[in-house]
């Protein structure tokens, strides 16, 4: 309803240029006189209708009818109602007009006109030969003038309310005197029914001709786009509408036999009785077909108007077509079969059964769907050929999408095959990105295509906008021009004259959608073209999503490779960062050990040679994994190396290495570090420790961790480190390690622990060559099983002095 | 299904082919039966217009002739059925007036319209009895003619007969006695008019156009407005031959149903003299007997 009445808004709007609103009292008038003709012809058809249906009782050929096994109480009800069913229709459209729009003089107009043309046949029909009051008679000729010369008037000025081309003006004038004098100075002898038949009818086709050509001209020439899309319909219903002239002036073209009397039995039985039955049935079918015809102007001006869905007018025809087709072959089967089988039955019971009619009734009732589906294929591949095409190419292309997962390929294939189909000026589409939807464009084109003035790169829309929303819950083709909401998405759509947007929508959610611009052709958009898309739109969503997804795994996989590659390269260069070779110290043996938990680690380990012949030893973990703690070592590395070039004793090292670093690494982020100098000739071991796991010596007898106190390195400023001198005996090895060992978990949660690793230390010097390092590392994988994900860096350094 | 649909569009423009040269044929046909001329040699009839030969005349043209029964009480004519699909099917006007064939037709245009069922033209009629008329004989013939004179002039102009629909063009190749020359033997001799008298010679005479309605044996017709079985043992069986005067006297059977005025024209057949009702009586009771219900559907 809410996108009914910004229909008709809309067209208020573009009528009013051309036509302005009748005002005041004019209006006022204009109304009255519609309420009098549609009151006086109500009653004239309500007056005469139970006259024509006795004068159809008394006048009808009962022994034609009861050959054809019909009565004639229905004979007679049938045709009657056939009279009624065309005024009622002609004043209940005519009746909606003037409720919705008959502030618009041409709207009035067209109802004035709905009601008096169709009225001219039934009422001449109705009161054609029945002796009639002179009053009544001259108030039909009345009805009948007004019906005649308005619906030529309506063909020549429709839909401005302006005769164009302006000499169809003083033509139509004409016209209103020559039915003037044939209607009501029928005997005069200029008189219209007194011209020779050829002249009659060329004076029928040139007015009526004229007028669709005027049409034509405005089709062509004149109108505006929507006018144009008006006169379709305006051919149509008006073309049908005049068609009464014809009927009234020259009946014996197009109502067969209205005055033939009923002949005698002799003649009857003389001529035979087939001829008869054969006469009737087409009267009574040629009947139906004429209210059909009449039918015709109501119902294209219905749609026209109040709909203003003006280019369904290609739905109107095929659904004509198809109801038409499908009302004749059931109306063929349901009266044959009821004669055919009450034939069957009297021969067999000797009487007359109404099982007959049931029968063919429930025949009828299951026949009805398959019917209209065959006839509408039928009539779909046979006149509407290239929408046949269309419907059967879209449904194939849907049923391939599925195949196709890259996703600038299918919505190029997408956007081509509606192209090529539906023809539209351009077919975009837009898909989800993070903030909200934007144009997916091919990274071959890159422009906009279909003549779009926007820059593509900024076309975007935000997820807010309450088009979204209308779009999400869409469950349809949405038609941007029926569409009123306070969107600028929608304003910029409709300024990029947007006609049709077809949402994509995946598991509930709105993934995208494709606009199309107008038809190439310059038609909208039917019902079915949008049925059409909406459908396409509906197997196409999936397929769009999966390519979507399809696409995020390649972007996310490269991505991955890529991190890959670098921490790869990343791991190469903290790898050069480590000694690269050990140190050889005579009478020791040396032994070092590096795993991190990632591709680089915040631990690492030096050997850094001092001048006097004294070796820097540093095991240092930085309090994080990763590439954050990889740099930090990097920088770690360096400073400590620098400090330790200077010769200082272990605890001034750290202590400037810690001032140094201080300032360089982020809050809350530190180093733990153990540095010792080694003097190998004579085993003596200075060391400081700053926060780090306490190095063990171990020996054949005992296993003792050598304790200095001291914060780790980056906390806290001005830092001092206690330092500790020990003595590396022979046959003793130190081990310097990071807190990855001990502290790694097995799967149920115990910690490797130092109790263990000291029991392992005191057990390696079972071996010929006391290095722990193998065994620790087997010891471990033993803890912790073999799907363990190492928690943490693992360093460690152990010098045996033989 | 393609397949199927292709064939069944091939058939079915078969068809819609063979139905445009059918009807092509059909109009090929009928035309040329239409326009048919026959050259019958004209009959030289006396035709004399002494008050007795017009009394003949009328009496024939009331009772067994029929001939208002088509073409109006006034003999003035009227169109019989008017239909696009069907055609026109126009009783002339027989009296002098305007628009009237008493007017131009010669004596011998009526011998060979009433007994030939010939036009003008040369062209068969349509729908003519003349098929029935056939038998009748040259002196009443003459009667006929000589009333037909007498009429009174009435002014009314009609359109011609018209079997242009392409139904009637069907039904002309399905019931040629339509073409009414066409289904009369011209050369046949025809049988000797019986003396008048209560003969059943005379009766079968009198019967001739009994069998329009009643069938070619008299045996009754199907079909809505189909005449009775008329032969012995009948639907009269039990009728006296006074039963039989009085009903069609009064229109009453003797089982006091009423007779359909439309249907059975027995206030034209009730103006029969008595003694022509007791012939035909005599006639009806000759006829060999058929059982109602052998009557073919």
């Amino acid at each position: 309803m809410n996108s009914q009445s910004t229909t008709l808004t809309a067209t208020k709007h573009s009528d009013s240029a051309a036509s302005p609103a009748a005002s005041g009292g004019w209006l006022a008038m204009a109304r009255g006189v519609w309420v009098a003709l549609t009151l006086l012809t109500l009653a004239l058809a309500v007056n005469a209708a139970p006259a024509r249906y006795t004068r159809l009782l008394n006048l009808a050929d009962q022994r034609a009818l009861l050959d054809l096994d019909l009565s004639v109480g229905a004979y007679a009800g049938y045709v009657t109602a056939l009279s009624l069913v065309v005024i009622v229709a002609h004043v209940l459209i005519a009746a909606v007009i003037f409720w919705r729009r008959s502030d618009e003089p041409i709207a009035l107009f067209v109802a004035f006109t709905l009601v008096a043309n169709g009225a001219v046949i039934p009422l001449s029909v109705m009161y054609g030969q029945a002796a009639v009051h002179p009053l009544s008679r001259l108030l039909v000729d009345l009805v009948t003038y007004l019906g005649l010369v308005s619906s030529v008037g309506l063909l020549y000025c429709f839909p401005d309310g302006r005769f164009v081309p302006a000499w169809t003006g003083p033509l139509a004038a004409v016209w209103a005197a020559l039915n003037f004098s044939a209607i009501f100075f029928p005997g005069a002898a200029f008189s219209l029914p007194h011209w020779p038949l050829a002249a009659q009818l060329s004076a029928l086709l040139a007015w009526s001709g004229i007028g669709v050509l005027a049409q034509v001209y405005r089709f062509v020439s004149v109108s505006s786009p929507i006018q144009r899309q008006q006169a379709k319909w305006a051919i149509l219903g008006l073309t049908a509408a005049v068609l009464g002239a014809f009927a009234y002036y020259l009946p014996f073209v197009i109502l067969p036999s209205i005055q033939a009397p009923i002949t005698s039995n002799f003649f009857y039985q003389r001529v035979g009785s087939a001829l008869f039955a054969v006469s009737m049935l087409s009267r009574l079918i040629g009947s139906t077909a004429l209210t059909l015809i009449l039918l015709i102007f109501p119902l294209s001006f219905a749609i026209a108007i109040l709909r203003y869905r003006l280019w369904d007018i290609d739905i109107l025809i095929n659904r004509t077509l198809v109801y038409g087709a499908l009302t004749a072959v059931l109306a063929f089967i349901y009266f044959g079969s009821i004669v055919i089988l009450e034939h069957l039955f009297r021969h067999i019971t000797n009487q007359g059964s109404d099982l007959a009619v049931v029968a063919s009734t429930l025949a009828i009732a299951a026949l009805f769907n398959p019917m209209r589906q065959r006839v509408q294929e039928f009539i779909d591949r046979r006149f509407y050929r290239s929408k046949y095409d269309t419907a059967k190419t879209l449904a194939a292309f849907g049923t391939t999408l599925r195949d196709e997962v890259d996703l600038t390929r299918l919505t190029q294939r997408l956007e081509s095959v509606i192209g090529e189909t539906i023809q539209p000026a351009y077919v975009l589409t837009w898909l989800r990105t993070g903030s909200g939807f934007s144009l997916h464009l091919f990274e071959a084109s890159g422009t906009a295509r279909g003549g779009l003035d926007v820059k593509p790169a900024r076309v975007e829309v935000a997820s807010e906008d309450p088009v979204v929303e209308y779009f999400r819950s869409a469950s349809d083709a949405v038609e941007l021009d029926r569409l009123d909401l306070d969107s600028p998405a929608l304003r910029r759509l409709k300024s990029s004259s947007v006609k049709i947007v077809l949402p994509l929508i995946s598991q509930a959610q709105l993934i995208g959608w494709l606009s199309l611009g107008p038809r190439l052709s310059e038609q909208g958009y039917s019902a079915d073209d949008r049925a059409l898309l909406a459908r396409l739109a509906f197997q196409a969503a999936p397929a769009v999503r999966v390519a979507q997804l399809a696409r995020q795994r390649q972007a996310e996989t490269l991505e991955r490779e890529r991190m890959d590659h670098e921490m790869s390269v990343a791991r190469i260069i903290q790898q050069t960062l480590l000694p690269k070779e050990l140190p050889s110290l005579p009478g020791w043996q040396v032994a070092a050990y590096w795993q991190p938990a990632r591709a680089v680690g915040g631990d690492f380990y030096d050997f850094m040679p001092l001048p006097d012949g004294r070796l820097a030893v540093v095991v240092a973990d930085v309090a994080d994994k990763g590439v954050p703690a990889a740099m930090i070592m990097a920088s770690a590395r360096v400073i400590l190396r620098g400090t330790a070039r200077r010769m200082l004793t272990p605890s001034v090292a750290l202590a400037l290495a810690n001032d140094l670093l201080f300032p360089e690494i982020p809050d809350n982020m530190f180093i733990t570090c153990l540095y010792a100098i080694l003097d190998p000739a004579s085993g003596r071991l200075q060391f400081a420790n700053a926060g780090h796991n306490l190095p063990c010596r171990f020996s054949r007898d005992a296993v003792t961790e050598l304790r200095a106190t001291g914060m780790p390195l980056g906390l806290l400023p001005g830092m001092h480190y206690e330092e500790q001198e020990t003595t590396i005996q022979p046959d003793e090895s130190l081990l310097l390690y990071s807190d990855g060992l001990v502290e790694a978990h097995n799967s149920q949660g115990e910690m490797f622990g130092y109790e263990r690793l000291h029991t392992l230390l005191a057990k390696s010097y079972l071996h010929s060559t006391p290095d722990p390092i193998e065994g620790l590392l087997a010891e471990l994988a033993d803890f912790t099983g073999s799907d363990w994900e190492q928690e943490d860096d693992v360093t460690m350094v152990t010098l045996h002095r033989s | 299904m393609s397949k199927v649909l292709e064939w069944i569009g091939k058939i079915v423009g078969s068809l819609l082919g063979l139905l445009v040269l059918a009807t092509a044929l059909l109009y090929l046909i009928t035309g040329a039966r239409l326009n048919k001329t026959y050259d019958i040699p004209g009959v030289q009839l006396s035709v004399t217009t002494d008050a007795a030969s017009v009394e003949r005349g009328r009496h024939l043209v009331a009772t067994m002739g029929l001939c208002r029964e088509c073409h109006g009480v006034d003999l003035a004519g009227q169109i019989l059925d008017d239909d696009p699909i069907v055609g026109r099917l126009v009783a002339p006007n027989l009296t002098s007036g305007r628009g009237g064939v008493g007017r131009t037709f010669s004596d011998a245009d009526f011998v060979r319209a009433i007994r030939h069922g010939i036009g003008q033209d040369g062209k068969s009629l349509i729908a003519m009895s003349s098929n029935y008329y056939y038998g009748l004989s040259d002196a009443d013939l003459a009667a006929v003619i000589a009333y037909l004179r007498s009429l009174p002039p009435v002014d009314k102009e009609l359109p011609p007969t018209w079997v242009g629909g392409p139904l009637g063009r069907v039904y002309l190749l399905i019931e040629p006695s339509l073409l009414v020359a066409d289904a009369i033997d011209h050369d046949a001799p025809r049988p000797p008019a019986p003396e008048p008298g209560v003969t059943v010679e005379y009766g079968r005479y009198l019967a001739l156009t009994c069998s329009v309605c009643h069938g070619d044996n008299l045996a009754g017709k199907p079909g809505e407005g189909g005449g009775l079985n008329l032969t012995p043992g009948g639907d009269l069986a039990g009728w006296t031959q006074q039963d039989f005067m009085r009903t069609l006297r009064i229109g009453v059977t003797p089982a006091g149903k009423e007779l359909n005025a439309v249907d059975m024209p027995w206030k034209s057949i009730g103006q029969m003299t008595d003694a022509e009702l007791m012939a035909i009586w005599l006639y009806l009771q000759s006829l060999p007997p058929v059982e109602t219900a052998d009557v073919p559907e």
